[in-house]
């Protein structure tokens, strides 16, 4: 499952903008543990938003997208109010889902 | 090395759907990825693509990536250096702006390029990051 994502979804001027922190720990596979062995990949590789169901954002990802991934971006239209939900499945199928609702731009911020 | 190096020969190749994306983003080889998403790009200028100069942490690079160009459906970031040198593709719904922040890891100093599909084409941007201390296998 992992832990929640922290996403904050504003709206201004005609446009929602969503930020995304997701706690995943996008091993890459080469990094070695202490002990000497190469601890598993393991990383997010397709991720969606959608808001109210429209899909407003997909990905798909490879292990060198940073642990703890951030994302960005905006789209036309949305209303303070909407909900933003996003998924996101690994490589070991894993999956974990979260939402938010849209916010007005003045009261939101999120913490990297 | 920079993509044009490899491009031309595979400019023709068609747009890929979403498993051969699964498939570049697994790619060992920047020819390979350039085999696999259709094309290196054509160079434009109406794509911005904003990377630090220097990266301290290899394992954290903050990168944006702007596209002016219409009909924008689908950016890649691309590192030629890295183990798996395709790090993301989004796509880009019609409503959504062509632009998207994040952070990626970079093995060692090399240019970091956008590839962006617009209007059935592939086009390109690159800059220069220089890495510290390398982010894949830290």
């Amino acid at each position: 499952m992992g832990a929640p994502m922290r996403i904050v979804a504003t709206h201004e001027d005609g446009y929602t903008t969503v930020r995304l922190l997701v706690a995943h720990a996008m091993e890459t596979g080469l990094r070695r543990h202490p002990q000497g062995y190469f601890i598993a990949a393991h990383f997010i590789q397709r991720i969606t938003a959608t808001c109210n169901g429209r899909t407003v954002l997909s990905a798909q990802w490879g292990s060198a997208v940073s642990q703890n991934p951030y994302v960005s971006f905006r789209f036309k239209g949305g209303a303070v109010g909407d909900r933003i939900v996003v998924s996101w499945v690994d490589n070991r199928k894993d999956s974990r889902t979260d939402e938010a609702i849209v916010a007005p731009s003045d009261d939101a911020d999120v913490d990297e | 090395m920079t993509l044009g190096a490899v491009g031309p020969a595979w400019a023709l190749a068609p747009l890929p759907d979403a498993e051969r994306i699964d498939q570049a983003l697994a790619a060992t080889t920047l020819e390979q990825v350039i085999a696999l998403i259709g094309g290196a790009g054509t160079p434009s200028p109406d794509i911005e693509l904003s990377a630090p100069d220097l990266a301290e942490n290899g394992a954290v690079v903050p990168i944006g990536v702007k596209s002016r160009l219409p009909g924008t459906t689908r950016i890649f970031i691309v590192v030629s250096t890295n183990p798996n040198p395709l790090i993301a593709s989004f796509d880009i719904p019609e409503d959504t702006d062509p632009q998207v922040q994040t952070r990626i890891k970079m093995d060692k100093t090399d240019t970091v390029a956008a590839i962006v599909q617009a209007g059935g084409k592939l086009w390109r941007t690159e800059k220069l990051t220089r890495v510290t201390r390398g982010g894949c296998a830290g």
